[in-house]
């Protein structure tokens, strides 16, 4: 490890008072690849074009291998690769040209250039379609020829917001491996994303934002054992009545969370209580419920991401394609 | 040396999207054409006291400035879209300076606003207008003109990015391209203006080109060139600065 990147205070407010990022210290390790995850608006697309030097802060520095952001911004510029999830492309350009042209940004010209312009389009899957223009991709093109457009520098630090929007299992698969092949070779990648499974499955560290504020960081699975609790999942058949179940399960001892899906339960229990399931299976069939289906799991990243945030927007959808699945 | 590659890399971009839109190119040459015709064959008869010299004749190089000035003034639109898709800030988040991305966008649209000029210059040649160029006198009028389009095309950007609407760009052509057409002598000679005018006339920049431009091809007069050159030069310069400024103080996301 080389050494970090250093956060002191760094603090923004947008027009109106509005806190998108509460004052934030952190010092995030270089060489590896940084998970930041956090449900919309937590501040994590802030803090990244924040880092990025995309947006000034109110307050606080940023330092990556001693360089500022903001007070040298044209040689952390020269280090750095920015992917934003809400840019778009020139449609009226082709692949060729716009890789081209942003090549001659970072002094990559002539032969070099067209070199450059061959590997990305083979890495990414992007050679047949160099030279058509841009209104003409798919969405996941355009995301590959993003991809590309970030690292046609061959960066040392990568900032990726959503990186994984609109690409087939066949991107992701690509793009995951291309982010661990960088930590490998000692290059730092920073990915926002609400995919947890593949965060917690291929960073080596993550961040988790909440309502603008840094709520916890660190390698995911010592985060994750930290936590010190299990999750029994439970697909049912009947109607869930929410408030009912709420009230008989959220005072037993160990349960420390109940999420109802449209036809599951999610409990996340304290590790010490070991045998809740038999208790809990036996309780939801008085209440009428039938148990089609019961998981133990250990707790994961978006358990503990759920348990810190409330949020259940992933756990649901990870129920139904289990569901589906099955 | 980087520097010439990527205000290369941007004019040449900036011209490949121009081209890739052959309809508005077109329509950018038509309104030139209307003014000749509508306003030449008009005023035919219009009493310019220049032996010899009619009106379409008068008219033609002060059209061609207009087309600068129209094509100029627009020069912003391409950059609020780039602003509003995120484009610009992709761009901008790169090493390359602020400064070399809009020389190249402004130097292409200079270029492009050249070459507009250049073709109403020979459509009007061939609907009648007759020219005879002086090329001592010509080569600092087009200088000039460059200098003026640079200059304007320079505002247009600066409009664009503290306002970032299309709508607020229709205005400003509105609002500034007739007051600075109407009193120029781009249209009409200043001794048939009456004095107020004449005086705002002589003052204004697009009369300093207009005049330049006529005297090299049409009219073939003594004409002072010194402060025609100072006013264009640091008005460019002027505007060029307050446009990179405003690059810099904001933040485009």
């Amino acid at each position: 490890m080389n050494g970090n990147i250093q956060i002191d205070n760094l603090c923004k407010k947008y027009a109106g008072g509005i806190v998108a990022l509460q004052p934030t210290s952190v010092a995030i390790p270089t060489d590896q690849a940084v998970g930041i995850i956090g449900e919309n608006g937590s501040g994590k697309s802030t803090f990244i074009k924040l880092l990025s030097g995309y947006l000034k802060p109110d307050s606080g520095s940023v330092q990556f291998k001693g360089l500022s952001p903001f007070r040298q911004a044209a040689h952390f510029r020269r280090k750095l690769g920015y992917l934003a999830q809400d840019t778009q492309l020139d449609p009226e350009m082709t692949g060729h040209e716009t890789l081209a042209l942003f090549a001659a940004f970072y002094a990559i010209n002539g032969q070099k250039q067209k070199q450059r312009i061959q590997e990305l389009g083979k890495e990414y899957g992007l050679e047949e379609h160099l030279h058509q223009t841009i209104k003409r991709y798919s969405g996941g093109l355009r995301q590959r020829l993003h991809l590309a457009l970030s690292l046609v520098h061959d960066p040392d630090f990568l900032i990726l917001d959503e990186p994984t929007n609109a690409l087939d299992a066949a991107g992701k698969k690509m793009l995951w491996q291309q982010i661990r092949r960088r930590a490998k070779q000692g290059r730092t990648t920073l990915i926002v994303s609400h995919d947890l499974f593949d965060i917690e499955k291929h960073c080596d560290h993550i961040l988790l934002f909440h309502q603008g504020k840094l709520l916890l960081e660190g390698p995911p699975r010592q985060l994750v054992e930290q936590d010190n609790a299990y999750r029994l999942v439970y697909f049912v058949d009947g109607k869930i009545e929410q408030s009912k179940l709420q009230t008989q399960f959220l005072g037993l001892p160990g349960i420390r969370r109940m999420d109802v899906g449209r036809d599951q339960i999610l409990f996340s229990i304290d590790n010490q209580f070991e045998d809740m399931d038999q208790q809990i299976q036996r309780m939801l069939q008085q209440t009428g419920l039938t148990i089609l289906e019961s998981r133990k799991r250990k707790t994961d990243l978006s358990t503990l991401y759920f348990n810190l945030t409330g949020s259940t927007g992933e756990q649901k959808q990870k129920g139904k394609k289990k569901r589906r699945n099955r | 040396m980087n520097a010439f590659f990527i205000v290369k890399a941007v004019f040449y971009r900036t011209l490949i999207k121009l081209l890739r839109r052959p309809v508005t190119l077109g329509f950018s040459l038509v309104q030139p054409m209307m003014w000749l015709f509508f306003f030449g064959f008009l005023f035919q008869r219009f009493d310019l006291s220049y032996p010899g010299i009619g009106y379409l004749d008068f008219l033609l190089p002060g059209v061609c400035c207009m087309t600068v000035l129209f094509g100029a003034s627009q020069s912003g639109v391409t950059l609020i879209r780039d602003i509003q898709t995120g484009f610009f800030s992709r761009m901008h988040s790169t090493p390359a300076s602020p400064v070399l991305l809009l020389s190249g966008k402004i130097l292409a649209d200079t270029f492009r606003l050249f070459t507009q000029a250049f073709v109403v210059c020979l459509l009007g040649m061939l609907v009648g207008a007759k020219v005879s160029p002086d090329f001592s006198a010509l080569l600092p009028a087009i200088i000039l003109l460059l200098l003026f389009a640079t200059a304007y095309a320079s505002l247009s950007c600066f409009i664009a990015i503290k306002t970032r609407t299309p709508e607020t760009m229709a205005t400003f052509i509105h609002v500034f391209n007739m007051p600075v057409l109407f009193t120029s002598t781009a249209l009409v000679p200043v001794k048939q203006m009456p004095d107020w005018l004449a005086g705002v006339a002589q003052l204004n920049p697009l009369s300093m080109v207009a005049d330049q431009l006529r005297n090299s091809l049409v009219l073939h007069q003594d004409m002072p060139t010194l402060f025609a050159f100072v006013l264009m030069i640091t008005l460019t310069i002027v505007l060029f600065s307050i446009c990179v400024l405003a690059i810099h103080k904001t933040e485009l996301t």
